[in-house]
């Protein structure tokens, strides 16, 4: 990459920046009522907290996502993690109660969710990878059909549970954002931190990993040991999105494109944080948006998955062309 | 044997079906009915025959949909379900809600009719002109297809307040079904019976554009009216039943891999396996739970993905000899011969 180009990636970053900037501070005090400025202060900034970190772990999860299948049309939610997530915390609740500590504190709840998420998720892949001869397609494909698997599993143990116990999960699987889970925050931020300083080696293997596998290989990378630890990192920064939000299907679509389309390069370091901004810039602007001109009505959520379509319509008559 | 599967099939699925009429929270015997009891007869005659008649109807209806669907698409991972056809007879159903809040079910159906037929055709449209490289991506660019699809119908059920009435037809269950609100499932049958009488018709087609042109067949109107059969069959199931994913999918394939890719001499078997499986699914949500049932689109969904899945390693590991996902396989003459034998 000459330095020009370098130099025009850092400076689309800056204003990128700002204008996240820009809408959180936008978001933090648009129609803020003085003199209940600490009661606002409370309720929004852990939301506007949650919008950034469900956009940094979206955006990062679909950049690699996209780059170790490498396929631009895609999104992590196509291999069932939301579905999975979904299916796990219901487990739980099922087998050990609501009133039981694993339902009732927030945090702990959140961690034992994500350990057997993470054992499930390595489990099943792997063996999917093993089976289909790392054939990513075919993954994928029974990724999807397995989120089919999970949610039908998932709604039928809700409709032998008891009805208090489903009252329970139903606010915390559903949620949005307009009602984030924000007890997990800090947990979440801990747990990004060490998710990304445990799969540093393979992130800085992500340029090369897109070169194809023979290259990678070639160039004395440990192709396949390398892309599961990538999965399953993707898998978990998909289940702390997931848990803090609820599903959104095509944000990663979205801002991983969009960010692919703004930066055209390979460089993951710029794509990454370009995913992750444009996220934030998404998530804040249509909350904004809804809370203040639709109030409340529409989910943002709904928005994204309509907006998203159109969106990805776009996306296949552009790859028809290339 | 030729027709040996066809009548093994048939039997079993005799045996099952009337066993599934006695199957229930009410109870019904057949010492009841001989005795000539009006309460076991009149249960049997409006709940429990209705029920079986719209099973069968389901089944065989969404398998024959499917199997046409993956023949003309040429991809045997295309199917109602995956195609977006479902999703589009959901959108028409919450329009018919919106446009007409007095619908009936007959209204409710053509609205159905209207957008599964254009969703089908708008999906193959775009997949014919997009031209994928790997069979895998027509699937899932379906499935995403069908994303969207729903998320319109999302939001407009949330701007009018219409999710739970919504809700009903998002999840397949027979447990609704009476005598008088589910009749128009009827409609499978002349449509099944003009998918055999052009069966042909479809395989020339699945042969490609300039093969079906060779052999004078006009590959636009067969395609399209394939589509608006598959997409007719769907959207009458959907309005009565609710949306059951993979039927479409799972037993086509099943099928193929003993009987190749012929679609007049898979159709009856297809249309068979489909209703035993079905049917068989339709048991297990009045079992499990009794006396209260699970949606058959649950048992449906956790079944038929696993077996999914294994009909896709099996694939993966022995190739095409056994199994054939794949359209343009070559037909070994071993396949055929193991495939008579195992049925």
């Amino acid at each position: 990459m000459t330095q020009a180009k370098r130099g025009s990636g850092r400076k689309k970053i800056i204003v990128l920046f700002v204008l996240v900037l820009a809408a959180a501070v936008l978001y933090l005090f648009l129609n803020v009522n003085m003199k209940y400025f600490n009661y606002a202060m409370r309720l929004r900034v852990p939301k506007l907290a949650v919008m950034i970190i469900t956009a940094f772990s979206i955006g990062g999860a679909s950049i690699i996502f996209q780059s170790v299948i490498q396929n631009t049309i895609v999104t992590p939610c196509l291999l069932g993690m939301n579905s999975l997530y979904a299916l796990i915390h219901t487990v739980v609740i099922f087998f050990f109660g609501a009133a039981s500590m694993p339902a009732r504190n927030a945090n702990f709840s959140f961690a034992v969710d994500l350990v057997l998420m993470g054992i499930v998720a390595t489990i099943i892949y792997s063996y999917l990878f093993k089976k289909t001869k790392h054939n990513i397609l075919y993954v994928l494909l029974a990724g999807t059909v397995l989120a089919t698997f999970f949610s039908s599993a998932q709604t039928s143990l809700a409709r032998v549970m008891d009805p208090n116990e489903y009252d329970t999960l139903l606010a915390t699987l559903v949620a949005s954002f307009s009602n984030v889970n924000s007890n997990i925050i800090t947990f979440a931020l801990i747990l990004i931190a060490v998710l990304i300083f445990s799969l540093r080696n393979e992130l800085a293997l992500l340029d090369v990993i897109t070169l194809g596998k023979e290259q990678a290989v070639n160039l004395g990378v440990d192709y396949d040991r390398t892309i599961r630890r990538l999965l399953l990192g993707v898998t978990l920064f998909i289940a702390v999105a997931t848990a803090m939000v609820g599903p959104i299907s095509f944000l990663g679509l979205i801002i991983a494109n969009l960010s692919r389309q703004v930066f055209k390069t390979y460089r993951h370091t710029y794509l990454i944080t370009g995913a992750a901004l444009i996220g934030m810039i998404i998530l804040v602007g249509g909350q904004i948006i809804v809370e203040h001109v639709f109030t409340y009505s529409v989910p943002v959520s709904v928005f994204i998955t309509v907006g998203g379509g159109v969106y990805f319509l776009y996306l296949l008559f552009r790859y028809r062309r290339a | 044997m030729k027709y040996m599967s066809t009548i093994t099939l048939a039997v079993c699925l005799l045996i099952l079906a009337i066993v599934s009429l006695f199957i229930g929270v009410l109870d019904v015997n057949i010492t009841g009915l001989l005795s000539g009891d009006f309460m076991q007869i009149k249960i049997l005659l409006i709940s429990r025959l209705p029920r079986l008649l719209a099973v069968l109807c389901t089944g065989t209806g969404m398998s024959v949909a499917g199997l046409i669907m993956q023949q003309l698409c040429m991809n045997k991972f295309v199917s109602p379900s995956t195609g977006a056809t479902i999703s589009s007879a959901q959108l028409g159903i919450l329009l018919a809600f919106l446009f007409m809040p007095a619908s009936t079910l007959w209204s409710r159906a053509l609205f159905a009719f209207v957008t599964a037929i254009l969703g089908t055709w708008a999906f193959v449209y775009f997949i014919q002109r997009i031209k994928f490289k790997d069979v895998v991506m027509v699937p899932l660019v379906g499935i995403m297809f069908g994303n969207i699809i729903g998320g319109v119908t999302n939001f407009l059920a949330f701007q009018y307040e219409m999710n739970q009435a919504l809700s009903s037809w998002l999840t397949g269950r027979f447990s609704l079904i009476l005598r008088g609100r589910y009749e128009i499932v009827y409609l499978v049958v002349p449509l099944l019976v003009i998918a055999f009488v052009f069966a042909n018709h479809f395989n020339i087609v699945g042969m490609g554009k300039d093969f079906s042109k060779n052999l004078g067949v006009n590959y636009n109107v067969v395609l399209f009216m394939g589509l608006t059969i598959a997409a007719l069959i769907t959207a009458s199931v959907v309005v009565v039943a609710g949306s059951i994913s993979y039927i479409g999918l799972i037993v086509p394939n099943v099928v193929a891999m003993f009987k190749g890719d012929k679609v007049r001499g898979t159709l009856i078997d297809t249309a068979l396996f489909g209703a035993i499986f079905v049917l068989l699914c339709d048991m297990a949500g009045r079992i499990v739970i009794a006396p209260y049932e699970l949606p058959i689109e649950l048992i449906v969904g956790m079944a038929g993905s696993l077996i999914f899945i294994f009909l896709l390693f099996c694939r993966l590991n022995h190739g095409r000899r056994i199994v054939r996902f794949r359209c343009f396989s070559p037909k070994t003459e071993s396949a055929a011969a193991e495939g008579g034998d195992i049925t």
